[in-house]
């Protein structure tokens, strides 16, 4: 972590340039369906100890379409409501802002089962990604073994203003039997700006849930671009 | 007519107090406030100038009295460094809608703030500023009671009855300066991070360096705007001239008479006495092109 | 009025401020005009003219008796000298001289100082001489013989000359004419002046030297302890010709060149 960078620039976003889902940063966001009505608890840790904790009320129509979670913010010391509608329509988007203590997990649950938990993505939850770093990245699903090669590319188009529009990736179980999964599409060229959204299979016995990281295998700096070592490791070519 | 006179020639006045002014030495630092906020840092002393006595005048605008007028007093800056503090907006990275719908945003993704700060920069801009001033200087004679030595004074204080400054010269290259503080600006805010991390907040906001240029709001004639920063806003020769005139009215007289006088000094042998002292009815003090007079009467 | 020019520094003193002196020196320092054997010190009753003295300040100045003889076989003479007023004129006669010391010459302060003297003389009781082969005083009495007050005007021209000794520059004065009036016979007079001159030039006069030192644009003092110290040296010149001090017109008047130096 680049501890200096957050008095001015107040945020972390440029200083982790690899990601894992099980670990929520400022450059991860899970959007999660709601399913049934009810009252649900949710913890959030950091560095495995309970940080925080908040309930949260699913509510029949009309209610919120959707609830921003902010897991570094939590506004009062226990819990506050947010209120979501029904199964079925609404949505919450659970968001790290502030990542400088270290990253986060969070679990929301009741009685009658889990709605999220992030180191158990499931289908229907969706994980949107912000890789800035230009280089190349290469997200796999570490349960099923799905690959996407992310290039950011800053000099595209030249010169800016860079495209900002999203990027869908959608991570399929092509087989349900077989215990593999697979990205479509496999390869995504985008500009630092573009937040990339990966949508998730739904939950089967073979892939269970989904883990995505991302490893950096590749660094463009200015016009160079240079393998790293895991690069190296994995003989990827530019 | 006065029992003891004293004068003292302009010449010697010159060497005296013109030397006298070279010692003062000042240091402070000053800001402004609002959005953007200026501040300086001087630490500077004076170089004589001309010194010319000037007479009593009852039809002068400025001072009826007799006064040393001391002109193009040289303000030379030993360090004279503009601060600037400017406040980043929060600028947005990230944000958008997941899924628009006809009635607004169903799922709305929140953006990562950046900035909202301040950042500050320095730069030293003694080579470009030169600056004089012109002071009248009364001596006035003055009645207070010395605590050290436990004996009330006559004192001839110098108190600066007007002063006016030159107008500031400031070099052409001053646009170069304002460079280098931006670019001092833009390091302060971004100088920790990556090449690559740099050029993504250049795109967000548009060139940082433009940002802040905006923000300090530069007219082009930076000559003038420095100068009214200077002259109006910060205005460091106004304190300048307070501390001379503290420096004057309370550490410096001119000439001193302890009263009563003493005209037969303390005797020690063969028996302790002490001295024979009168006092000190009148202090006056006229000046005139040639001298200083300054008479005493018992 | 330019004072200064060609030189840096004037200094000028009025014979204005001589009474003022005087009157001074009298309330606060008798003992400069009072000079009495102790006999006459211990004796109030027998001064010629009263004394008042502050506390803690003696009335008279203490002096030896004069002596006959190296033994104690005859007692000695006493004596009070008493200085009563002291006027001054700077170049100009104010104080009246005597006809002898007409006129004053120039460059001079003439001087009058106004005195009352008594002597106290032992007188020998013939009756109580002994033996003369033994010591014919040693029993002796003496009793003595308290003389009358007499008073008199002593006239002097003092010339006056300025001289730097290290920081500090003098202004001292020394007699070189004198007289008396209202003393007779001439030899009395003559022996009561130079006693008087004696006393005048060795311990008035001395008294009167004064320091122009303090009377200079101190700037030393003033001085921040951080400042480059800067030397201020005074050194008494005036134009070729004319006399430093000059004395003349109920003035004494000093000049004097200034020099700042850096190291």
């Amino acid at each position: 972590m680049i501890k200096p960078g957050i008095s001015k620039l107040n945020s972390n976003i440029f200083a982790t340039t690899e990601l894992d889902t099980s670990q929520l940063t400022s450059q991860i966001v899970l959007v999660v369906p709601t399913q049934k009505q009810g009252r649900y608890r949710g913890v959030i840790s950091l560095s495995g100890a309970t940080a925080a904790t908040f309930s949260l009320a699913v509510l029949p129509s009309p209610a919120e379409p959707f609830a921003i979670i902010d897991l570094s913010d939590i506004p009062s010391s226990d819990y506050t409501f947010n209120v979501v509608e029904m199964a079925g329509k609404g949505n919450l988007v659970i968001h790290v802002s502030d990542d400088t203590e270290g990253p986060r997990a969070v679990q929301v649950a009741n009685d009658s089962g889990l709605l999220v938990d992030n180191r158990q993505l499931t289908g229907n939850q969706q994980v949107i990604l912000n890789l800035y770093r230009p280089g190349v990245h290469q997200v796999t699903d570490l349960t099923g073994g799905g690959q996407c090669t992310i290039t950011v590319n800053q000099l595209l188009p030249s010169p800016p203003p860079w495209p900002t529009a999203q990027i869908t990736v959608a991570v399929q179980q092509p087989d349900p039997t077989k215990a593999a999964t697979q990205m479509v599409p496999s390869s995504v060229t985008k500009s630092p700006l573009q937040p990339l959204v990966f949508t998730l299979p739904a939950s089967t016995t073979t892939v269970p849930n989904i883990h995505l990281v991302t490893d950096l295998l590749a660094v463009t700096d200015r016009f160079r671009t240079e393998l790293t070592e895991k690069g190296r490791a994995r003989n990827f070519r530019i | 007519m006065n029992d003891l006179t004293i004068a003292i020639s302009a010449g010697a006045l010159e060497d005296t107090f013109g030397a006298l002014i070279e010692i003062f030495s000042f240091q402070f630092s000053k800001s402004t406030g609002g959005s953007v906020q200026f501040s300086i840092n001087v630490q500077c002393h004076f170089e004589r100038g001309q010194m010319t006595l000037m007479p009593p005048d009852p039809a002068s605008l400025i001072y009826q009295g007799g006064y040393f007028d001391l002109s193009d007093v040289v303000i030379k800056w030993d360090r004279l460094d503009l601060g600037v503090t400017v406040h980043i907006p929060g600028v947005n990275v990230g944000g958008f809608c997941l899924l628009p719908t006809p009635w607004g945003c169903a799922i709305q993704i929140p953006p990562t703030t950046l900035f909202d700060v301040d950042i500050t920069a320095t730069i030293p801009i003694d080579n470009i500023v030169d600056s004089r001033l012109d002071l009248g200087v009364a001596p006035v004679p003055t009645h207070v009671w010395n605590s050290d030595l436990q004996t009330y004074q006559w004192l001839l204080v110098p108190h600066v009855v007007w002063q006016e400054l030159q107008l500031l010269d400031i070099a052409d290259t001053v646009a170069d300066l304002i460079d280098g503080l931006i670019t001092n600006l833009v390091n302060d805010a971004l100088g920790f991070l990556p090449d690559w991390a740099k050029d993504i907040i250049d795109e967000l906001v548009g060139g940082l360096a433009n940002l802040i240029r905006g923000l300090l709001s530069l007219p082009t004639d930076l000559q003038a705007w420095l100068s009214n920063l200077l002259r109006v806003s910060l205005d460091p020769f106004d304190f300048i001239v307070q501390l001379v005139e503290n420096y004057f009215q309370n550490d410096l007289s001119l000439y001193s008479l302890n009263d009563p006088m003493a005209v037969l000094p303390k005797q020690t042998t063969p028996v302790a006495l002490p001295a024979v002292t009168m006092p000190i009815t009148n202090v006056s003090i006229d000046v005139d092109a040639t001298e200083v007079v300054i008479g005493v009467t018992s | 009025m330019a004072l200064t020019p060609p030189g840096d520094l004037y200094l000028g003193l009025n014979d204005s401020i001589f009474p003022k002196v005087f009157a001074a020196i009298v309330s606060q320092r008798p003992s400069l005009l009072n000079y009495a054997t102790s006999y006459f010190a211990s004796n109030p009753q027998t001064w010629c003219q009263p004394i008042a003295s502050p506390t803690g300040t003696p009335p008279v100045t203490v002096v030896s008796p004069l002596q006959l003889t190296t033994d104690n076989s005859v007692p000695s003479v006493d004596l009070l000298i008493q200085i009563t007023n002291i006027a001054a004129g700077f170049g100009k006669d104010t104080v009246g001289l005597p006809p002898s010391m007409q006129p004053l010459p120039p460059q001079r302060i003439a001087l009058k100082i106004s005195f009352a003297a008594r002597f106290s003389i032992p007188k020998l009781d013939p009756s109580t001489i002994g033996c003369p082969d033994n010591n014919p005083f040693s029993k002796a009495s003496f009793p003595p013989h308290l003389c009358s007050c007499f008073t008199g005007d002593l006239f002097l021209t003092a010339a006056g000359d300025i001289m730097q000794c290290d920081s500090n520059m003098w202004i001292t004065f020394a007699l070189d004419q004198f007289d008396s009036t209202n003393i007779t016979p001439a030899g009395l007079q003559e022996t009561a002046n130079y006693f008087l001159a004696l006393l005048v030039d060795t311990k008035l006069l001395p008294q009167m030297w004064f320091n122009v030192a303090p009377a200079v644009i101190d700037l030393s003092k003033t001085l921040p302890a951080s400042a480059p110290i800067k030397t201020i040296t005074v050194t008494p010149s005036a134009p070729a010709g004319s006399p430093n001090p000059n004395i003349a017109s109920d003035l004494l008047e000093a000049r004097s060149i200034l020099t700042v130096t850096t190291p």
